[in-house]
């Protein structure tokens, strides 16, 4: 065990902001110089989530040890609180992973250097978020990665940018609602204002007040999340990013629903969202069957990502509305598998430039696309969310194993026409898609055992409440 | 006591009259114009700072120099200064600044309704120049109707005598009156400055000079008065819906800037009046929300200003500004405020105002506060992303050092009003409890 020198978590995550300034500071023209700064940062970010990853210790000797906590606007009582935990280290190491692979996979001359500074604040947005302990810091982690992501939407198609931001705002206007109320509730009962979560998590409420709140953090991550609502404004983002903005949306920004459900919604408001999670299951399966039966657009750009996307948290959904501690932490894996698993497809399939050196795509290459393509469907996950759904809701859970297999069953017909077809890639592209592909396996490999350490994490948001379903199947 | 805190309007007013002195003896060189009236503005700062360092508590009556008017005073000052300093102005639109600053800062020091009324008039007849316009005459007839019969009652014009003066009609209708009168000749005097010819951020600092002038007359009238009686809360509740709803759906349909800012600045002067009727759990999040909209306009003008000749601009057209990397940074981070994005200024002064509603539990203005905070982000994000469109600023001016300047205000702005704001925190704590 060891002890850091320096606050390692406020390292970890402003290294990329650092890198931001700098290279906005840098003399423009100097692509190169830019790409190497951008890079030194990146990777000095994906050091520290390493090290953090392996140097494995017991949950809360982790929080204890690596834990930071300072005033920040006492007037709100927020304070900026950094903690780790098992969930938290999976998602930092992805995201630092994700960025560095997204700056390689830019070329250099043909980005500015705004665009590779909001990539950089994008990755130090998305890390603060996952470690973020106080709600006023998690709201202002995520919003400095909606500001991001609609800077860099907004440098290459205003139109777009418009739509991503409407959404998001509307998602973001009712999570403030939420944290207000919240807040006033917080300080009604213990007498002082604070956003820790841990203190928010310990009101109590009445179980009407519980559900309306659940059903406004609900409808305020559907704004916010790649779920069905996503249609309307995922498609033109994900068509007008460049190529390292469009890996972080796909790979890093859509964990971000799926997340904040879990961390902020769940926690804080658990029987509220017992008792409102059939109006959510419906979304989700809605979701679902809509994604695997309507015709897939947009044939020339591969495949839908956005629906597959929406497909996905659909999933992740029926695993954390299950309220079974198996189901919930399977929930938890399969929201990592799918980042793993989008950002390898999106690295297989995008267009090649034909001005760079690329190589067909032969026998190397179909491998590492069927292994991506195969790692979307991790099933023993998969397999746990339904079981666990299976124990509330047959119905829904039938109607989610007709649509995942209808979902395969497109996807792999899709793959089959893909591979048939001559395609060349860059050749960057294939070597920066190696790690991705071995980050899928090993959490492929290792899932049973990831899904054991966030069980602890689930057992916590069920304290009390899975009891309660017990109870209800034994007197129904 | 009283002529110490009257320096600082004395030295603006001096500074006016020195400034259309050299208009007139050199014939307009702006060069002269801007040194004098930055001086002079910076001087009335130096003084404002200078009584708020001596602790003056418990006389809060007309030039008192309590910490609530020094923080009003010196907040309209740095504006003043920002603008004098870096925007393209021509001398006679520096004296007319200097001219419009002197009464707003005597609004701002004085609990005594006729000196506010005097200078509120004073103030107007500097925005109005050849046509005059009925509506503000009208408005101006209403606020002076509520003074006169104030004043007839027998309770005089103080707000201190005021308060404690036993409730009667003529009493309650002076009063309702004076805001009614206040409210609509905001409304108006904030259309007439942006019909103004001049610059886009001098007539961005009257459109703030006018809304900080209302809010704090209606803050010193909450503070004084007994609000209780029924019809403040339909006033200011009437008042401040009106100005949101049309302020936020205007912004959100314009298609000129002058336009979405005259209806942005509606939009925030209604924020405040419905702030303002939750009470003085709202005064400490209010200052701070009179603050940073003020900043984040005049910096976002200035940097518009900085790349466009122009006098006004269609949305479409910024897309075809040359800006700056600085000017854009600083517009950027003008957005981020507008839009109300944690952790930025937007959001740090208006979520304490969003806890307070639901304290309150009025869900009616909570919901209000809520939609327009998100139309208010709708809409200047609907510029914002024409703005990123904008090219890169010619050779000759990519390092210029007004551009410098507004960039790095627009990061100190941030900072400390947004990311680190615990200081001024401090200094509005200390301001807020100064009213009382």
């Amino acid at each position: 065990m060891s002890t850091f020198p320096i606050p390692m978590l406020s390292a970890l995550v402003f290294a990329p902001l650092i890198g931001a300034v700098v290279v906005v500071s840098l003399p423009e023209g100097r692509a190169r110089l830019r790409r190497v700064v951008a890079l030194v940062f990146s990777l000095a970010s994906f050091a520290m989530a390493s090290t953090l990853v392996l140097d494995r210790r017991p949950d809360d000797v982790m929080r204890d040890s690596l834990e930071e906590r300072y005033r920040w606007v006492s007037a709100f009582g927020a304070s900026y609180d950094l903690g780790l935990d098992e969930l938290s280290i999976l998602l930092t190491a992805w995201v630092s992973l994700l960025a560095l692979i997204a700056l390689v996979s830019e070329r250099s001359e043909a980005t500015d250097r705004s665009t590779t500074a909001l990539v950089l604040c994008c990755e130090s947005a998305l890390l603060g978020f996952f470690l973020a302990r106080d709600v006023f810091l998690l709201l202002a982690f995520l919003g400095a990665a909606l500001a991001s992501f609609t800077l860099l939407l907004g440098r290459v198609s205003p139109s777009c940018m418009r739509r991503f931001f409407f959404f998001h705002a509307i998602g973001l206007i009712l999570l403030f609602g939420l944290a207000a109320v919240l807040s006033h509730l917080s300080y009604v009962q213990t007498g002082f204002t604070s956003g820790a979560l841990a203190r928010w998590e310990s009101l109590v409420l009445f179980p009407e007040l519980e559900t309306r709140f659940f059903f406004v953090g609900a409808a305020a991550i559907a704004f916010l999340a790649p779920q069905l609502l996503a249609l309307s404004w995922l498609p033109s983002a994900l068509f007008a990013l460049n190529p390292a903005g469009r890996i972080l949306l796909m790979g890093g920004y859509s964990l971000v629903g799926g997340y904040l459900l879990f961390r902020f919604v769940l926690q804080l408001v658990p029987r509220g969202a017992e008792a409102g999670s059939f109006s959510l299951l419906a979304f989700s399966v809605t979701g679902l069957i809509f994604v695997a039966i309507v015709p897939w657009r947009s044939q020339e750009r591969g495949l839908s990502w956005e629906r597959l996307l929406v497909a996905y948290q659909s999933l992740v959904l029926v695993g954390l509305m299950a309220f079974r501690e198996e189901a919930v932490a399977a929930a938890l894996v399969l929201l990592l598998h799918q980042a793993g698993a989008m950002t390898a497809l999106a690295l297989c399939t995008a267009e090649t430039d034909a001005t760079k050196r690329a190589i067909p795509l032969g026998v190397i290459g179909k491998t590492l696309f069927a292994l991506s393509c195969a790692s979307l469907f991790a099933i023993p996950s998969i397999g746990r969310v339904l079981l666990g759904q299976w124990a509330r809701s047959p119905f829904v859970t039938a109607a989610v194993f007709l649509g995942t297999i209808v979902l395969a069953l497109r996807v792999a017909r899709w793959a089959l026409n893909w591979s048939r077809h001559d395609h060349i890639w860059p050749t960057r592209r294939r070597v920066i898609l190696l790690p991705v592909l071995v980050y899928c396996l090993w959490l492929a490999s290792s899932s049973e055992v990831w899904e054991l350490r966030f069980r602890d994490r689930a057992r916590e948001l069920g304290s009390g409440l899975i009891g309660t379903i017990n109870q209800s199947e034994i007197h129904p | 006591m009283m002529v110490v805190a009257a320096l600082p309007i004395l030295i603006v007013l001096v500074a006016g009259l020195l400034t259309q002195a050299v208009e007139i003896t050199s014939g307009g060189s702006t060069r002269s114009a801007r040194v004098l009236g930055a001086s002079g503005a910076g001087l009335a700062i130096l003084v404002t700072l200078f009584l708020w360092t001596r602790d003056v508590r418990g006389t809060v009556g007309t030039l008192d120099a309590d910490p609530f008017s020094l923080y009003c005073s010196a907040l309209l000052l740095a504006v003043l200064l920002t603008v004098l300093a870096i925007s393209k102005l021509s001398s006679a639109g520096i004296s007319q600044l200097l001219f419009s600053t002197a009464p707003i800062l005597l609004v701002i020091s004085t609990r005594d309704l006729l000196w506010i009324g005097v200078a509120l008039t004073v103030f107007m007849m500097t925005l109005l120049r050849d046509d005059v316009k009925p509506t503000v005459g009208l408005s101006g007839i209403i606020l002076w109707t509520g003074i006169v019969l104030l004043v007839a009652s027998g309770s005089g014009s103080d707000l201190a005598v005021i308060g404690v003066a036993p409730s009667s009609l003529p009493l309650r209708l002076g009063i309702t009156l004076t805001l009614v009168g206040v409210g609509l000749l905001f409304a108006f005097l904030n259309k007439c400055s942006w019909t103004l010819e001049g610059s886009f951020a001098m007539r961005g600092y009257l459109s703030v000079g006018a809304w900080i002038a209302s809010t704090v007359t209606l803050i010193r009238v909450s503070a004084w008065v007994d609000v209780s009686f029924g019809t403040w809360t339909l006033i200011v509740g009437v008042l401040g819906t009106l100005a949101l709803i049309g302020g936020s759906l205007g912004l959100l349909f314009s298609t000129r800037l002058i336009r979405s800012c005259q209806w942005f600045v509606l939009a925030q002067a209604g924020f405040s009046l419905v702030a303002l009727d939750f009470g003085v759990a709202a005064l400490l999040p209010l200052l701070l929300h009179l603050a940073t909209g003020s900043f984040a306009l005049v910096l976002s003008l200035l940097a518009i200003e900085l790349s466009s000749s122009e006098s006004d601009l269609v949305l479409d057209e910024l897309s075809s500004l040359s800006m700056s990397r600085f000017s854009g940074a600083a517009l950027v981070l003008g957005w981020l405020s507008f839009a109300s994005l944690p952790p930025f200024p937007g959001f740090i002064s208006k979520f304490p105002i969003f806890v307070v509603a639901a304290a309150s539990e009025r869900w009616g203005l909570f919901a209000l506060l809520l939609i327009s905070t998100l139309l208010v982000a709708v809409g200047c994000t609907r510029w914002m992303s024409r703005v990123l469109r904008a090219g890169p600023a010619p050779a000759s001016r990519r390092s210029e050092l007004s551009d410098l300047v507004v960039a790095a205000l627009a990061v100190g702005f941030t900072l400390a009003l947004g990311a680190l704001p615990e200081t001024a925190m401090r200094t509005l704590t200390r301001a807020a409890a100064g009213l009382f």
